[in-house]
């Protein structure tokens, strides 16, 4: 019996209700050890070139990792791992929760899924039993109905799941996967991929004391360890109060929050929207997911007129600022419901925000047809008839329901007049909220991240820049980061930076393990992360080994998104980045060192923003083309990708 | 002397129940100068927001009239201070 993991990966045919177990050796595991590496490693082996991404023939890949279900902090995730639809690029959306542990106490390390259900079925596993069930009477239902009917069904109250709502069913092509209806595997359409499949949920009951570690008491003694330091991190300090929302009043401060579809910096009353006053007014609780002291998740609860159902949690920062100042919103309540609507229907808050906040800046430049819009004045603002378009993209409802669906690139290619330039995508995906005119990392990772516009490809550049906390930069040290680097630079030394932090995300997301606890930011420290996986598992790992698990999820992404036709070309930023942050007429303070044109009126020069692009391809050892050299691939121990792409 | 507007966001606004305080400085007072008047006079709940407890170095972000600054800023009478924890969205 291996340390850390079952050794048994679950193979589910949908179509053919055939169910299997594949079993490899300790290698295959050292190699992938899970997520999104492990994902990578199916949907590249197995997947024909061009397969529709709502087709049977694409794979839906759940994969906690080897170290998923230790009792520690930040090892509750999972990965879902799948071709887009939103994008048609690789997809690994990560999520956190209860559903990864439980799946593990199961008896499982990962679950493939292929083909399509004739009807509506749902997975129910329990103590390494399999079942494919009928789900017709649950299909139709929002998450929180459907959940509470399966668990009495099974007769499991405590049983965890994945599952869809809705926009999920209707194949909204930003649809999430929510597991307790309020953690989300959110970005790139995974929900519409299991609506695709017929297949509403994955259900999973198991015997914590089944998986077996090492060292438990190492695991335990490095957990103590956590639980007595995290509220010294300074992001921890403000992070149990308010959660990720606490970043808005950041934004709000400096003029950097994504305001009326990206085109202003900020919005009268957006404190409004913070963290602090949803703690000081909606709030009911703060939750935290399976064995993490950390406590980030929020839980609200409102009156009349919108009656927001704490059963379905609270919205997180990128969802305030979407669903609110990104749409000139910045009543609290209505952004609460909306995050509500949303677990409801399992959609993307992000993608739906930045969606509807399109939608809204083209209305009102008369761009969108008015009998697109099923009467609705979709102007910045209008909170009710935010609401509504959320309910109507769920169900693809009338013109304007079924426009929004398909997500803000779509949309602007079937608008067009202009409308491109200030569709915030890259490859597809609605761009996080973050802009990338103040931190050009993020903008890279934008640019050329794998998965699309996700703000979780690399640590952000103001925790590295003139201004940030001895402790970040200490922390960065082992990855060879050694010097501060300003937030808007795009010279070499943030070129560098960017391609060791893309494959340090990059192990966590192959980890599935949290970026709010772990360095180069959070509170344990890189030697606590390879002592915990050695802990884990006996084996005696090294940052270096880790760091080239990384690289090898980066490159396997990257070598499927060559594949699929992604070429250097598709690493761009949407237009409006090019042009400057409108900002309020903020009074200005100088001190030695400061770039006034910058503070003021952020933009990023294409040129210059191009050529560390260029930089960093060659950095990370790729054609010009984007294509991964096949010397790397084989040092990586991924030859057999070679000839995927050559 | 110089008279500085504290606004108290976040953490600070949430224990301490106010928006903003008025701060009596001398001429040529930094930032840093400020904030540990300032934690010195909130106890030690306040002071472990703004400054790490072990090393005693800052922590927290200092804002000046919507600028970010360094903590070796020197104060302007009527200048607009803000103090913020260094969190990043998610």
């Amino acid at each position: 019996m291996p340390n850390g993991y079952n050794g048994k990966i679950l193979r589910v045919d949908l179509t053919t209700k055939q169910i299997s177990v594949e079993e490899h050796d300790e290698v295959w595991y050292r190699t992938y050890m899970g997520g999104g590496c492990m994902g990578a490693y199916y949907l590249l082996n197995e997947m024909e070139k061009g397969v529709d991404p709502l087709s049977p023939d694409n794979l839906l890949i759940m994969a906690p990792s080897i170290m998923t279900g230790a009792p520690a902090a930040g090892l509750s995730r999972h990965a879902v791992v799948t071709k887009s639809p939103l994008t048609h690029t690789f997809l690994d959306s990560q999520g956190g929760g209860w559903w990864a542990p439980e799946l593990k106490f199961a008896g499982y390390d990962a679950i493939v899924i292929k083909g399509k259900s004739e009807n509506p079925c749902y997975i129910w596993i329990k103590n390494g039993a399999v079942e494919i069930r009928d789900a017709s009477h649950v299909w139709g239902k929002i998450t929180g109905e459907a959940q509470e009917d399966i668990r009495a069904e099974l007769g499991e109250p405590k049983a965890r799941m994945l599952i869809i709502g809705p926009g999920g069913e209707n194949m909204v092509k930003y649809a999430c996967i929510l597991n307790e209806c309020k953690h989300a595997n959110g970005r790139g359409g995974s929900g519409a991929v299991m609506g695709s499949k017929n297949l509403k949920a994955v259900v999973v009951k198991g015997d914590s004391k089944s998986l077996k570690f090492a060292d438990y008491d190492k695991i335990l003694k490095i957990s103590k360890w956590f639980a007595e330091n995290y509220m010294d991190n300074p992001s921890n300090k403000s992070g149990y109060y308010f959660g990720s929302a606490d970043y808005l009043t950041h934004q709000t401060e400096w003029s950097e929050l994504p305001t009326n579809n990206f085109a202003l910096g900020n919005i009268k009353d957006a404190e409004n929207l913070s963290g602090t006053t949803m703690a000081e007014t909606i709030l009911t609780k703060r939750e935290r997911c399976f064995a993490c002291p950390v406590t980030c998740k929020r839980v609200v609860k409102t009156g009349a007129p919108y009656n927001v159902d704490p059963f379905y949690g609270g919205p997180e920062y990128e969802t305030l600022s979407a669903l609110g100042s990104n749409c000139g919103i910045v009543d609290l309540e209505a952004v609460a419901k909306a995050n509500e609507l949303c677990n409801k229907y399992s959609l993307d808050t992000i993608s739906t925000g930045v969606t509807i906040g399109f939608a809204m800046e083209c209305y009102e430049k008369g761009l969108l047809a008015a009998e697109d819009c099923d009467g609705l004045d979709i102007r910045f603002g209008n909170k009710d008839v935010m609401l509504e378009l959320v309910e109507r993209i769920a169900h693809r409802k009338g013109r304007i329901g079924n426009l929004l669906a398909d997500g803000v690139k779509i949309l602007s290619e079937k608008i067009g007049k202009g409308s491109e330039n200030f569709a915030i995508h890259t490859k597809g995906l609605e761009v996080a909220l973050h802009d990338p005119r103040v931190k050009t990392g993020v903008g890279m990772g934008y640019a050329c991240g794998a998965i699309g516009g996700d703000h979780v490809v690399v640590e952000h550049d103001n925790d590295f820049d003139e201004f940030a906390p001895d402790i970040y930069v200490e922390q960065a040290k082992p990855l060879g980061i050694l010097r501060r680097v300003n937030s808007m630079s795009v010279g070499p030394e943030k070129v560098r930076n960017f391609c060791y932090l893309q494959d340090h995300f990059s192990l966590f997301d192959s980890l599935t393990i949290c970026v709010l606890t772990f360095a180069p930011v959070r509170t344990f420290k890189m030697k606590h992360l390879v002592e915990l996986l050695d802990a884990v598992t006996g084996w005696e790992t090294s940052l270096w080994e880790l760091m080239k698990l990384g690289e090898r999820r980066t490159n396997l992404a990257k070598a499927f998104n060559y594949r699929e036709g992604f070429r250097r070309k598709d690493d761009k930023l949407p237009e409006r980045f090019y042009s400057a942050l409108v900002k309020e007429n903020i009074p200005i303070v100088e001190f030695p060192g400061m770039n006034k044109e910058k503070m003021l009126a952020p933009k990023i020069d294409k040129e210059e923003f191009d050529a560390a692009i260029d930089l960093m391809y060659e950095m990370m050892n790729w054609e010009e083309d984007g294509r991964p050299r096949k010397a790397r691939l084989h040092e990586l121990d991924v030859g057999w990708a070679v000839e995927k792409i050559y | 002397m110089i008279e500085v507007m504290l606004h108290l966001r976040s953490f600070l606004r949430y224990k301490l129940g106010k928006s903003e305080i008025t701060m009596s400085l001398e001429d040529g007072n930094t930032v840093e100068d400020a904030v540990r008047k300032f934690s010195n006079e909130n106890g030690p709940e306040i002071a472990n927001y703004i400054f790490d407890k072990k090393t005693g170095k800052p922590t927290a972000l200092f804002v000046v009239n919507k600028c970010q600054v360094p903590i070796n800023y020197a104060l302007k009478e009527n200048d607009e201070l803000t103090i913020l924890p260094p969190i990043a969205g998610g």
